[in-house]
């Protein structure tokens, strides 16, 4: 049996939970405000992924384009998605199973166009990034540019629900959407601005993921097992909660790779470590972790 | 006429709760809208404000129809609202309530009506940075209404904002709501403590399974045999009792 480098577990776990916390928390915020789990959000993952590929490697643009484009193109299907179909379906009254519905068949609309376009093949960003090597660490440009881009959203959206009026309105709507409009607030609008940021940052966690390994159709799917899981441990609403769960589950992901190559069993199972903690924390603590956060900003 | 209502009737779904109501309120003038459990005082209210649906009659604030214009709208166009129940937001400090509650004004103006709101209500001075949610019920309600009045509005709409308080913490309620009336505004309350409502109210009207079914000087429920007899005693409140 090999050696456990702890320190690059530690580090990859940062980057699994960076990925995680960027495909989370537009999950939370958008079901904070609408109030329905949205399952079309593994698609703006998705899309975003295949827009970063299209940019970079079909049209041979810098990365920081692809990286900008992902984020608008994942924000717009976000901000359509919610326009089109979700809102006119909330307005109408439509209870909760309808949303649901509505959101994995608009998911399968847009995954199947995906298929269409780019083809079920897994295609791959081919960008050569620096490497640095420390003991027993090794450091891509790739991982900086995830974890830079984790702490500057991480404290961007701390910044905005703190102290912005929109950040705090965001936070009224969450709480009591019936007494945000008969205080003034616009709640449809500030829902829109929530859906096209939550959007937006699912895209780049698709993009995060063509980079590192490649671009497929269920991509978004396979990232939002482990987003739902941290929603859940986080604390719905919680976005202090989404911070903390998204390292936790990187950890546990990455610790459970190790622990399944050592007992010979395929490291795909490592899905199944999301399901698991979504079932126990159900069953254990509903409330997730964000009840245990004092001051915390719910969201 | 500040804020009248001719023939509304409202409900949720297909359900009428409320059927035909006219009522008004002026300018510095508090009515109460009186009526056991159920018989629509708070679906009304949701009705003006856009809250419960429509079915027929029409809404108006200063001469305005205004029926069917999106709440929001309507509450920047001068109407104040404090619900009976979860009427704060108690993930938000109590400073971040009053700012939300006036989000569409200069931020000056905001500013200052915190700094008024707060001389007007002293007992929020020490919690302004306090979460909400920690808040005895008694400033919970001082915090709705100061929440309500944050955009100073012409026309405020109270639903049972005495609800499970202690006496001295509904006086002062209703100490606050006359201060506000004396500048004018008008202030519909919807309230099942009959005795306090009718002394602290200039008219009042009789709500019974959604129609209203009396209308006269809060000071005649008080003193005139008959309508005491007749409404209070048809309302399931005993007339001599709590008066």
């Amino acid at each position: 049996m090999l050696p456990l480098n702890l320190p690059q577990i530690f580090f990859n776990s940062i980057i699994t939970g960076s990925i995680f916390m960027l495909a989370a928390i537009g999950l939370s915020l958008s079901y904070s405000l609408s109030r329905f789990p949205n399952f079309t959000h593994a698609e703006y993952i998705t899309l975003g992924g295949y827009v970063g590929y299209l940019l970079s490697e079909q049209l041979g643009m810098p990365l920081y384009v692809a990286f900008i484009a992902s984020f608008l193109g994942s924000s717009l299907l976000s901000l359509a998605s919610y326009n089109v179909v979700f809102k006119p379906l909330q307005d109408r009254g439509s209870p909760l199973i309808y949303l649901m519905v509505a959101s994995i068949g608009l998911g399968l609309v847009v995954r199947h166009t995906i298929q269409q376009i780019w083809g079920g093949s897994p295609l791959t960003i081919r960008a050569i990034w620096p490497r640095w090597i420390l003991g027993h660490l090794t450091i891509t440009g790739l991982y900086i540019y995830i974890i830079t881009a984790a702490i500057v959203t991480a404290i961007a959206l701390h910044l905005l629900l703190t102290r912005t009026t929109i950040g705090k309105c965001i936070r009224a709507s969450a709480d009591n959407v019936e007494l945000a409009l008969s205080s003034g607030m616009n709640v449809s609008s500030i829902s829109r601005f929530v859906w096209l940021i939550g959007g937006g940052l699912a895209g780049l966690s698709g993009f995060f993921m063509v980079a590192i390994a490649n671009a497929i159709p269920l991509l978004g799917w396979r990232l939002l097992i482990p987003a739902f899981a941290v929603t859940i441990l986080g604390g719905i609403g919680s976005f202090y909660g989404v911070l903390i769960a998204a390292y936790i589950i990187g950890v546990a992901e990455n610790f459970s790779v190790v622990g399944l190559a050592a007992l010979g069993l395929p490291t795909d199972l490592k899905m199944l470590i999301s399901f698991v903690i979504i079932v126990v924390v159900l069953l254990v603590k509903p409330e997730g972790i964000s009840a245990s956060i004092r001051g915390g900003v719910r969201v | 006429m500040l804020l009248k209502t001719v023939d509304l009737s409202v409900g949720y779904g297909d359900l009428r709760i409320v059927q035909n109501v006219s009522l008004e309120v002026k300018s510095g003038e508090v009515v109460s809208l009186l009526g056991p459990n159920g018989s629509g005082k708070s679906t009304l209210i949701k009705g003006i404000l856009g809250l419960a649906k429509v079915f027929e009659g029409k809404v108006f604030i200063n001469g305005e129809d205004v029926t069917g214009v999106p709440t929001y709208k309507l509450i920047r166009m001068g109407v104040g609202y404090t619900p009976q129940r979860l009427n704060i937001f108690p993930n938000l400090t109590v400073k971040e309530n009053l700012e939300v509650s006036g989000s569409w004004l200069d931020r000056s103006k905001v500013k200052r009506r915190i700094s008024e709101l707060v001389e007007m209500f002293p007992e929020l001075k020490p919690r302004l940075e306090y979460k909400a949610g920690l808040l005895s019920g008694g400033e919970r309600q001082i915090l709705a209404l100061a929440r309500a009045l944050i955009a100073e509005p012409k026309v405020l709409l109270l639903d049972e904002p005495t609800a499970s308080l202690s006496p001295m913490a509904a006086d002062k309620i209703f100490k606050y709501m006359r201060e506000v009336a004396s500048n004018g505004v008008a202030i519909m309350l919807a309230e099942q403590n009959v005795a306090k409502a009718l002394r602290s109210s200039d008219r009042s009207y009789i709500l019974v399974s959604g129609r209203c079914v009396s209308e006269a000087s809060s000071t005649s429920y008080l003193t005139d045999e008959q309508l005491r007899k007749i409404y209070l005693e048809f309302i399931s409140i005993k007339p001599d009792s709590s008066l």
